[in-house]
């Protein structure tokens, strides 16, 4: 679905934001892009729905490069930036006016998502609270059933009922023709949602990863506090001792805490970047 | 489907367009007759007799190049923020059907507009000042030479005003209008330098004028022909409009957030 291979990019060419950036992307799955603030995560959204251009590289939706956007692209691609923008109509009346670009748009699901998220569809957007904006265009977004969608910090703005409602708005609505991407620095908004995890730091993409495959390689649990604990590759201090990452020989399963493994991976010298970098380029047996 | 223009598309584009700004449009057409009805209202009141033929028509240019140029200045206004610009940009429809409702609602329907809107306050007031006294209408059904005038200037400056409303994010047509003085300051100084250059001995003249060479009983006006004089003025506008609209197109493809 999306190509991205040896990207630059930066506002100009002496500070770049992206550096030599590859990824793909596919159908039928949630991918999670975490990153710190300023690390690059919505720059490199704009690129990937050519909102933004490469200095180098390229980057491609379905294989057409996403800045020349092409009718074609954007009519299977939707992007929510984080700071939404209405126009002075009802939902009614933008699922009217604006639904019929997308070819898969479903107003029924619209006004379903509407009424879950408790959002009057009679009401002008311009006159409902920041919040109740977003999760209009949120239930927009679902309702284009478009290939691909881009969701840059949806949960910002928006109340803790509603973060959950999200969730399961989200997991509901992908399926196997769709390919998901939700950047958050909160990342405990995506947990349980997403089944890919990238992680974008200084530049680069240091994690990509599935849940799955994090929990094969990966053990996250406590260890008692000052006790010598072989294989840690990450710790840090928790009420009851120490939270930690270790290596999965054992082979023993444990859920994937997003926020440890995301300050493992963006502290200074990362053991657990390097130990999954290691685990790639060991031949399978 | 065709990447670059589809009528279907076009259609739907510009019933969105009018959907979401047409509450704002009206408004503004209120507003512009009651900026010409008060205009023309106090000149009448203060001349005390129905406005003659040659100030109607130079009223009505002013207003048109004034009102236009404002109104051209905003119609890429969501593109000056990421918040807007986003979701313009990314709407799926091709840049030139993006480019073209924003061009016919700012060159065709606005010119229809302010007419109408002109045409119809000057002739009340026509009618209300002239108390059994004969006037005289500006009327556009007389012929190309009353419309060509008012028609290319305003196809000249709205091809200015658009490349500033695409160019600029904030401020457009204070911004616009800065370089267009700015340009039009060093093309003066230029031409001067430049005939001093070419012609020792001409009087000083404005770009594209005719000019005066030799020195005393030997002098001679150096123009073009009466013809040649009006097609160029005919053209010259026209080319320069239709180059600066395409620049606009272009920067439309290139615009990023």
């Amino acid at each position: 679905m999306v190509r991205i291979r040896n990207l630059h990019f930066g506002y100009s060419r002496r500070v770049l934001q992206l550096e030599n950036l590859s990824l793909d992307l596919e159908r039928g799955r949630i991918y999670g892009l975490l990153g710190k603030n300023g690390a690059g995560k919505s720059t490199l959204l704009k690129n990937l729905v050519g909102l933004a251009f490469p200095l180098s590289g390229t980057c491609e939706v379905d294989g057409h490069a996403a800045a020349l956007r092409r009718p074609d692209t954007l009519q299977d691609l939707f992007f929510l930036p984080e700071d939404v923008q209405v126009p002075p109509v009802s939902a009614t009346q933008l699922a009217a006016s604006t639904g019929g670009f997308y070819p898969r748009f479903d107003a029924a699901a619209f006004h379903n998502y509407l009424g879950e998220l408790d959002v009057p569809s009679l009401t002008k957007l311009t006159a409902l609270s920041y919040g109740q904006q977003k999760k209009v265009m949120i239930a927009f977004a679902l309702a284009t059933n478009t290939g691909l969608l881009v969701l840059d910090e949806p949960t910002n703005g928006l109340d803790i009922p509603s973060k959950a409602q999200f969730r399961k708005l989200v997991a509901g609505a992908l399926g196997e023709e769709r390919c998901v991407v939700i950047s958050t620095h909160q990342v405990r908004d995506l947990d349980s949602l997403i089944d890919t995890v990238l992680v974008l730091h200084e530049r680069r993409m240091v994690l990509n990863e599935t849940i799955d495959a994090l929990a094969e390689k990966l053990h996250f649990g406590m260890v008692p506090a000052g006790a010598a604990s072989p294989g840690v590759l990450y710790a840090e201090p928790a009420v009851r001792g120490q939270y930690a990452i270790r290596a999965n020989t054992g082979g023993a399963f444990s859920k994937v805490d997003l926020e440890v493994l995301f300050n493992a991976l963006t502290g200074r010298e990362s053991a657990v970047a390097t130990y999954l970098t290691q685990l790639q380029h060991e031949p399978a047996l | 489907m065709n990447q670059h223009f589809d009528f279907a598309r076009f259609g739907r584009l510009l019933r969105k367009h009018t959907a979401e700004h047409l509450p704002s449009y009206l408004m503004s057409t209120a507003v512009l007759a009651g900026g010409v009805l008060v205009v023309l209202g106090a000149l009448t009141y203060l001349t005390r007799r129905p406005l003659e033929r040659e100030m109607q028509l130079i009223l009505f240019l002013f207003g048109l190049l004034a009102a236009g140029a404002l109104f051209t200045s905003s119609v890429f206004a969501a593109l000056g923020t990421p918040r807007g610009a986003a979701p313009a940009l990314l709407l799926p429809a091709s840049h030139l059907e993006k480019y073209l409702v924003a061009w016919l609602w700012s060159l065709p329907v606005f010119l229809v507009v302010y007419t109408v809107v002109f045409m119809l306050v000057n002739s009340l007031l026509l009618q209300l000042s002239s108390q059994g006294r004969p006037y005289e209408v500006y009327d556009f059904a007389r012929g190309a030479r009353e419309w060509l005038t008012p028609l290319l200037s305003y196809a000249l400056l709205h091809s200015v005003a658009l490349c500033g409303a695409i160019y600029f994010r904030r401020m457009h047509i204070i911004k616009t209008a800065f370089l267009v003085f700015g340009l039009l300051l060093g093309l003066l100084l230029a031409n001067r330098q430049l005939l001093k250059v070419l012609l020792p001995g001409s009087s000083p003249i404005a770009p594209f004028g005719d000019v005066w060479v030799g020195e005393g009983r030997q002098r001679a006006l150096l123009a073009l022909p009466e013809g040649q004089w009006h097609l160029a003025l005919t053209l010259l506008p026209l080319a320069l409009a239709g180059l600066l609209w395409l620049a606009a197109y272009a920067r439309l493809t290139e615009k990023q957030i």
